[in-house]
């Protein structure tokens, strides 16, 4: 697993070119090691983007009611958690041969969040800046459209599962045979 | 000939609606996992249920063609929201 130029120890999760490290967690999300899962001398750029639990409500909800946006107390995640990981595995491998060579680690966490509770983690390192930033943007756009992960905001009075984009998504069925 | 067995699993809303995340259905051999979510959304307890429903089949997504086999799990996959 980890090389002699490689930091962190070998119990730590690595993450290579061809075997990206994509896991949903149901604990807080340690963003120094999907960081250091990536790390390397090989690489100029480590990209991050972490998703954090927001108070006011979902743009789309708010945009649709005519009360107030909603004040959220705290999220619910769920997953279906092998064809999660199975699916950010195929994203990460897909940005590699799209983007250009890069590492990838994502982590999702699922579970009860608190507001400002990170509830996604992706790294990209690269040896190049360029490829590091885009292959981590179009990450996150991947993950919310085609892998299997819900929230469902609590807020004062209730709470709703938010439903995204129903149209399906490029990509999401099955390539015809 | 028998009848398949296809392990249900709902997600989200739908499993809350349904009041449970996983359930044994049986179905006629040839049965789509778009017939079954069809036959199973026709039920009371998931009336009303939307039909931007995503299907997968033992953990890939699937068109509504896609023909079932026994002991296949079909998931039901609301529209998804992580991130």
């Amino acid at each position: 697993m980890s090389s002699a130029s490689d930091p962190g120890s070998a119990s730590e999760p690595r993450a290579s070119a061809t075997e990206p490290l994509a896991r949903i967690v149901d604990g807080p999300i340690d963003t120094d090691a999907v960081i250091a899962a990536v790390a390397g001398h090989d690489a100029g750029a480590v990209a991050v983007f972490l998703g954090t639990v927001r108070e006011t409500a979902h743009p789309a909800a708010a945009a649709a009611a005519a009360p107030p946006a909603r004040r959220v107390l705290f999220l619910e995640y769920e997953a279906y958690a092998p064809m999660a990981e199975a699916q950010m595995r195929e994203i990460a491998l897909a940005l590699g041969r799209e983007i250009g060579p890069c590492r990838v680690a994502i982590v999702h966490r699922v579970g009860r969040l608190e507001l400002g509770e990170t509830s996604v983690a992706i790294a990209v390192a690269s040896a190049h800046r360029r490829i590091a930033l885009a292959a981590c943007a179009e990450a996150i756009e991947r993950i919310k459209k085609t892998v299997p992960i819900w929230k469902k905001e609590h807020f004062e009075g209730g709470a709703v599962w938010i439903e995204g984009d129903p149209s399906a998504p490029e990509g999401r069925f099955e390539a015809p045979r | 000939m028998s009848a398949m067995r296809i392990t249900v699993l709902y997600f989200a809303g739908l499993r809350e609606k349904a009041g449970r995340a996983e359930a044994v259905e049986e179905v006629a051999p040839g049965t789509t996992a778009g017939a079954l979510w069809e036959a199973l959304r026709a039920r009371p307890a998931l009336a009303g249920a939307g039909a931007a429903v995503g299907l997968a089949v033992n953990g890939r997504w699937a068109g509504p063609d896609r023909v079932l086999a026994d002991g296949d799990t079909l998931a039901l996959l609301p529209p998804v929201s992580g991130g």
